[in-house]
């Protein structure tokens, strides 16, 4: 098998990177805004990594909510 | 006659038009740079590029909802990274149609991406070979290679996504539940809508008859072409 030249492989691995990178963009997305406050979620400027990260959405989620009832 | 079932319809077929080769482009895209000797954790990106087709189309249409929100959505961020004007991507009547082919493709390609890897892999190596000894170049093996050697999961794939995209129902019925001024309006949801909310029983079992009537006759035209083509031939397997 030929070599494959270094140019096509960079450009190949950049291109799959970034198919990969926008696939994932809106489950990244998903999970860091389940980790948000309120206040940080209605921003203009999209905050990728929640300053002061809280669990209090899935506390609500699991404990009383309907879909605790859904689970069970 | 029901103006909004011609506009259904229209949708419809545009939706499949423009998201079935958009699909399959992405697909046999990224199967064909995955299969690439060179590449390394395949898996990895198999796995990335899967998550969206294993996910509920639900919690898919709510995060998506969420990105396109013209106030706090990542989209109209980019948009102004680059220096243009925000869009109203969900409530704008020219744009929700390409929204929504957008999140179809991206939830759909991955089933497809890996049916062609399985098609890829049996692509026997000593093709490629002869190739290389006579000078073709990569495109050149792929035109005259890999395409025809994926003839009939090709064709296996254009009828399954097609059939799965005139199926259109569930992005404009949590997304945008037909609006703007029916510009998203899909014949499935047309036709749940007389169902369920005007409880037009009888419009909507005609509906639903013609409706399969004219998928059956797209399909058995599809089978019809293929066969003309020759594709059935015994010796080919």
């Amino acid at each position: 098998m030929k070599r494959d030249s270094t140019v096509r492989v960079v450009s190949l691995y950049l291109l799959i990177i970034v198919c990969l990178a926008s696939t994932l963009l809106p489950f990244v997305w998903m999970i860091s805004t389940s980790f948000k406050q309120d206040a940080e979620i209605y921003t203009r400027t999209p905050v990728f990594i929640p300053h002061a990260p809280t669990t209090a959405a899935y506390r609500e989620t699991f404990q009383g909510s309907e879909f605790s009832h859904a689970l069970s | 006659m029901d103006p909004v079932f011609w506009i259904s319809l229209k949708n419809t077929l545009l939706f499949s038009l423009v998201g079935v080769p958009l699909n399959i482009a992405l697909a046999l895209l990224t199967a064909v740079i995955l299969n690439q000797q060179f590449i390394r954790f395949k898996a990895l990106f198999r796995i990335g590029f899967f998550i969206p087709v294993i996910t509920t189309m639900v919690a898919v249409a709510v995060v998506w909802r969420w990105l396109y929100n013209p106030e706090f959505g990542i989209f109209n961020y980019f948009l102004s990274c680059v220096g243009l004007s925000p869009q109203n991507w969900l409530s704008d009547t020219t744009l929700v149609l390409p929204s929504l082919i957008l999140m179809a493709v991206w939830k759909g390609f991955g089933y497809n991406m890996i049916v062609f890897i399985a098609a890829l892999q049996s692509i026997p190596d000593c093709l490629y070979e002869a190739a290389d000894i006579d000078g073709a170049g990569p495109f050149q093996q792929f035109v005259h290679i890999t395409i025809p050697m994926l003839r009939k999961t090709t064709f296996f794939i254009v009828i399954m996504t097609t059939i799965g995209y005139l199926q259109f129902f569930a992005e404009p019925y949590i997304m945008t539940s037909g609006g703007p001024l029916n510009s998203s309006m899909s014949v499935v949801l047309y036709m749940y809508n007389h169902g369920f909310k005007f409880y037009n029983l009888g419009y909507c079992f005609g509906y639903r008859v013609c409706v399969v009537r004219d998928h059956l006759r797209v399909h058995l035209a599809a089978v019809q072409i293929r066969r003309e083509n020759g594709g059935m031939r015994r010796d080919e397997t």
